[in-house]
């Protein structure tokens, strides 16, 4: 039978059921499916708070209860997650190529946090109860997740620094794709969360200068303070003064693909212009003008990219690169307090998420503080 | 267990508090009998009986006389409330033991009446509309300020749990700035209705006479809309441009009327409203903003989406609140009345508001006669009565 058949055939099925039983049918399953998925799966069932997109441009937070870990999966109450407001953004608006809202299906953003495991499934080796970790996480209080995508986090390394870890990821991946050697010019356009890291870590790879570039000057202290940009231009700024032979490294760090011409006529003969991070939408560049003749070479760097387990020479994983980045922080050359601008009780996700609907340009850093909801 | 989605079993618990609040804030205002606003009945009518009954069931306010220029009427009031029947209005205002007097009449009687009883010192409880025309409600409120008594207009589906919920919604942002309003309204009054009103207890051809009623479906049933819109979103009309004709009932006054409407914060408004709508009669108010919408259906039944949470309420779905509490909001509104009066507090529904309404319906009303759009005037008079 097709499937509009059985839709009809369901439909008509229906009707034979007055609304108040068919009510109740709904309640009764909503009743058993947990406990019933928790008995066949052999899984646990835990109290989760959690962020979630119910449609499009709509955020809300709330309490459900959802089947724990799997034999292969780390429970982490989570204690801070950080929000990407790019890609979180592109999400709850539903923009095309990143995500669609479905009726009746919410999304769970959030993609990066930190926290303590509570429990862990019985085929789970390197993590145990009491570990502090750091890895793939949701806007969750208590959030399961596979070990291959959780890092310890070692005493020395707080976990509201460790939270960035998947961001540091995707940013790192990024610039090892750029090779910048030392003393190569490095220009970064776009100074949200990405752009604020790509700074630190272009100058930690011998970029000299680093200069950052936004619309505004909002986000210029956070751009220069030490171990990040050597300079700030609005992009005003940058037209007035204009580029002379260009960059060796240009990163869009904007999230927007109509950025990619501007990008590309900052880059020197040569140069190399890095795609980091999502960049949303379409960028149309012109193949006719110099700049986009004399060997400019465009590389995409998303954090989709990059093996999982794989490790030979001179290729980094994702584990690889997530260590590196615990390292950095341990170590004390990488510094992300400037990058925290708001701290807020993921209740107010619903405010928080408005805010970001209408594209406050002030944002860099969210955190959301989940202790209040540790059990 | 708090699911995302609202259960109606949550719900329904959550209106009976609410049923249970309500009523209990009615009853717990209750006076003294000595304090109670002793009110004379004026006009017997389908609504003057209704009035009647709402007065005598408020616990502020009691039935004090009976006023009606129909014997049959006039007998049948006063044996129903054990109390006297005046035949004449003036004997009714000579009379110590009437504080206030509620006119249900026809529109035309509300001005002269409620300037005589302002003059012999009674507080003022009008049927809506307040006046016939704006000259008619300008004389009111000037003569109730004149005479300093209070003046009140029955726009009590204010009181209605389906109008208090909707502004408690607004006031706590689940619309956002309201973009729109619309008003849609029609039903069908047949020439039974025109020749006699709901039940011909009192007949009389009033209702289909311009002069008399001052108007056909805005201002008779849609005046309510208009005001409890005022109420809930706060905002005010700030111009007007209608057109409106009668088509198909045997009468002078409008059985179609479309009205395009500016706020005063920008939102725009629309009004379609019909007594000559053969069909299932529909009475419903959508407003909308940036962050939700909102469609109340006037016999009480609420629809909302919001992207923003209200308690249980998750946002991003459409909740429907339909099992809301059934109460006399006329006797409500009689008895806060009487309650503002017993307290020496400012009551609720006033000349103003009275007022504002006879406005925006004059500024419709002219703007197809004058063919272009009307802006509304200004309430002069700072008091209210």
């Amino acid at each position: 039978m097709r499937h509009e058949q059985v839709k009809e055939r369901l439909k008509q099925f229906k009707e034979y059921f007055p609304p108040r039983l068919q009510e109740l049918g709904v309640q009764t399953w909503h009743a058993i499916e947990l406990p019933l998925g928790a008995m066949l799966e052999r899984r646990s069932i835990v109290e989760v708070h959690r962020v979630l997109y119910p449609a499009a441009e709509v955020a809300d937070f709330a309490q459900e209860r959802i089947l724990g870990p799997t034999a292969d999966q780390v429970l982490v109450e989570v204690t801070y997650s950080v929000m990407s407001p790019g890609t979180e953004r592109a999400q709850l608006l539903g923009l095309p190529g990143v995500y669609k809202h479905v009726r009746g299906a919410a999304f769970y953003p959030g993609y990066s946090g930190a926290g303590t495991v509570i429990d862990v499934g019985r085929r789970v080796t390197t993590f145990k109860v009491g570990d502090r970790v750091a890895g793939r996480i949701k806007h969750s209080s208590r959030y399961a997740v596979l070990p291959d995508f959780l890092f310890h986090v070692p005493d020395s390394v707080s976990l509201e620094h460790a939270a960035f870890i998947e961001l540091g990821i995707i940013v790192l991946q990024g610039i090892r794709k750029a090779r910048i050697k030392p003393g190569e010019s490095v220009l970064v356009l776009g100074q949200g969360l990405i752009g604020q890291m790509a700074d630190r870590l272009a100058r930690m790879s011998g970029g000299a200068p680093v200069v950052a570039v936004a619309r505004s000057k909002a986000k210029a202290p956070e751009a220069t303070t030490a171990g990040a940009a050597d300079r700030f231009l609005t992009v005003e700024e940058l037209e007035r003064a204009g580029v002379g032979d260009g960059y060796d490294v240009v990163i869009e760090a904007t999230g927007s693909a109509h950025i990619l011409p501007f990008a590309f006529s900052l880059a020197r003969a040569g140069g190399r212009v890095i795609g980091l991070g999502t960049p949303k939408g379409r960028g149309e560049v012109n193949l006719g003008q110099a700049d986009a003749r004399s060997g400019v070479t465009f590389i995409g760097a998303h954090i989709s990219g990059m093996p999982l387990h794989e490790q030979s020479d001179g290729l980094w994983t994702y584990q690889g690169e997530g260590e590196l980045f615990i390292d950095l922080l341990a170590r004390g050359a990488l510094s992300l307090d400037a990058l925290i601008t708001q701290r807020r009780d993921p209740a107010e996700a619903g405010k928080v998420y408005e805010a970001l609907r209408t594209g406050d340009s002030r944002v860099i850093g969210i955190m959301f503080d989940w202790r209040s909801y540790a059990k | 267990m708090e699911q995302a989605a609202t259960s109606p079993f949550q719900l329904s618990r959550r209106w009976f508090k609410w049923k249970i609040d309500f009523d209990a804030g009615m009853l717990a205002d209750s006076l003294s009998p000595e304090k109670r606003l002793r009110v004379g009945i004026v006009g017997g009518g389908d609504i003057g009986l209704r009035n009647a009954n709402s007065v005598h069931a408020a616990p502020a306010a009691v039935v004090a006389a009976v006023c009606d220029k129909n014997p049959g009427v006039l007998r049948e009031l006063a044996k129903r409330f054990k109390v006297p029947g005046v035949p004449e209005y003036e004997d009714l205002l000579k009379r110590s033991d009437v504080d206030a007097v509620i006119l249900s009449l026809p529109h035309k009687l509300h001005a002269p009446l409620a300037v005589q009883a302002a003059q012999a010192g009674k507080h003022v409880l009008l049927e809506k509309p307040m006046g016939v025309d704006l000259p008619a409600a300008t004389e009111i409120v000037e003569a109730c300020q004149k005479a300093g008594v209070r003046l009140t207009v029955n726009f009590s589906f204010r009181y209605r749990p389906a109008i208090e919920l909707a502004r408690q919604l607004i006031q706590d942002e689940l619309l956002g700035d309201i973009c729109g309003i619309q008003i849609n309204m029609l039903m069908f009054k047949g020439a039974s209705y025109w020749a006699g009103g709901f039940t011909a207890r009192a007949s009389g051809d009033w209702r289909a006479s311009k002069e008399q009623a001052g108007g056909g479906i805005l201002i008779l049933q849609v005046c309510h809309a208009i005001d409890f819109l005022r109420y809930i979103t706060g905002l005010e009309v700030k111009r007007v441009y209608s057109e409106y004709g009668t088509f198909g009932s045997p009468v002078e006054v409008e059985d179609a009327i479309g009205v395009c409407l500016l706020y005063d914060n920008g939102a725009i408004g629309s009004i379609t409203a019909s007594s000559h709508w053969r069909a299932e009669r529909l009475d419903e108010v959508r407003i909308w903003g940036t962050h939700g919408a909102l469609r109340i259906e006037t016999n009480d039944r609420l629809e909302l989406w919001s992207a923003r949470r209200w308690g249980q309420l998750s946002p991003g779905k459409e909740h429907h609140l339909d099992n809301l509490p059934d109460i006399d909001y006329t006797a409500k509104w009689i008895h806060c009345f009487g309650l503002a009066i017993a307290n020496d507090q400012p009551h609720d529904i006033t000349g103003k508001d009275g007022w504002i309404n006879n406005a925006v319906i004059e500024a419709a009303y002219n703007s197809r006669d004058s063919g272009r759009a009307e802006d509304m005037p200004a309430y002069r008079w700072e008091d209210a009565t």
